[in-house]
């Protein structure tokens, strides 16, 4: 059995009734199902598990200890919620095969499609980025700030009060650059928020949110845009030199392509009208 | 002393900076800029052993300046890089 999904332009399948009959228990993927397709790679279920050489990234979040590493060969991704429920996925170096063993808890395989995903598809300057996304007049604005600052907050003051808006994703949109073009794409993870599109819009710039007693925004630099976007790249992948020289040209992608701001906030519709304002009129072309 | 490794220069928007990743349980990223002649002495430093006198007299003799002047940069340049674990004696 083979099924497969279109995410951001690129193809992937999914092989073998185990691993197929868990991807169509997760709802957020089937608008992203396609009849036909070349895939780019493919997940399957693996044997023969490689132990990693470097823990690159380790975090207890939420009763999962996520644990990110590389292998002689590859990388290794552990998903541990137990001793007894424990996903890996791993992958070898020039290979396009992803593999994952273990016990398939649908929120752990939902995340480890997650970090494959994104392993296959960086070369292809492709990457999710963490942030929540409103689409309006056809262009897309990602909101970035740590979790807890008010980004789907925000983005929910923007449905309420700036017509025309409506929402892509709400936690990981896929960030994609093409001839130079940086495009924003629905994705199969959107957080809490059952927000699943198969669509892509032209970025039109990114926020930093912080919360404050005041609103404002600003435009910033290319070193304070860097140091505004990085956090909101995968951190998984940040520890290793090879993985984070493609987020690193992203990064400077999309600070070449469009205006990165700091808006510090209150959770108000003054926020959401500045920050269309400086968006959508005098940032043009600035 | 010398550069760790582990620290790669990133040209970026015609910026040149390190990021310092720090480690995944310590959420502590930091963004180090390098003007020229600080991204001169990282290159020339890079992958070996070197004193301050190594570095100073490259800059000496690219910017044709005092040895003290020279020097004092040059302690600088290490000592900020060393706060930031990028040089290690």
């Amino acid at each position: 059995m083979i099924t497969k999904y279109n995410v951001a332009g690129h193809c992937f399948a999914v092989k073998g009734d185990w691993l197929c009959g868990a991807v169509a228990e997760i709802p957020a993927f089937a608008p992203f199902e396609v009849a036909e397709g070349d895939a780019l790679f493919s997940f399957e279920e693996g044997s023969e598990r490689p132990e990693a050489i470097k823990t690159d990234y380790s975090l207890l979040h939420e009763g999962v200890e996520t644990t990110f590493g590389a292998t002689p060969s590859g990388y290794l991704l552990t998903l541990r919620e137990s001793s007894q429920c424990t996903l890996y996925l791993w992958c070898t170096n020039g290979d396009n095969k992803v593999y994952i063993s273990g016990h398939l808890s649908l929120h752990l395989f939902h995340f480890a499609l997650w970090v494959g995903y994104s392993l296959m598809t960086l070369p292809y300057e492709t990457v999710a980025v963490h942030s929540s996304c409103i689409v309006n007049l056809n262009k897309a604005v990602l909101f970035l700030g740590e979790s807890g600052t008010g980004k789907s907050t925000h983005t929910s003051l923007w449905l309420q009060h700036i017509p025309g808006s409506s929402l892509l994703n709400d936690d990981s949109p896929i960030v994609r650059c093409i001839g130079g073009k940086l495009w924003v794409y629905g994705s199969p993870w959107s957080g809490k928020t059952p927000c699943y599109k198969p669509l892509r819009y032209e970025l039109k710039g990114c926020v930093r949110l912080s919360q404050a007693p005041e609103n404002s925004i600003h435009k910033l630099s290319v070193l304070h845009s860097y140091a505004a976007l990085h956090p909101s790249f995968p951190p998984q992948f940040a520890y290793d030199n090879n993985l984070y020289d493609y987020i690193s040209k992203l990064i400077e992608k999309v600070i070449q392509a469009v205006p990165v701001y700091h808006l510090a906030c209150l959770p108000n519709r003054d926020a959401a009208s500045l920050s269309y304002r400086k968006i959508f009129s005098d940032a043009e072309n600035s | 002393m010398k550069i760790n490794p582990n620290f790669r220069l990133r040209d970026i928007a015609g910026e040149t900076i390190i990021v310092n990743q720090g480690t995944s349980d310590v959420d502590m990223t930091r963004i180090i800029s390098l003007n020229a002649s600080a991204k001169l002495l990282f290159e020339a430093m890079a992958g070996k052993e070197f004193t301050i006198d190594d570095a100073a007299k490259l800059l000496v003799d690219t910017y044709e300046i005092e040895e003290s002047q020279a020097i004092s940069d040059v302690v600088v340049w290490a000592q900020a890089l060393k706060e930031q674990g990028i040089i290690e004696e």
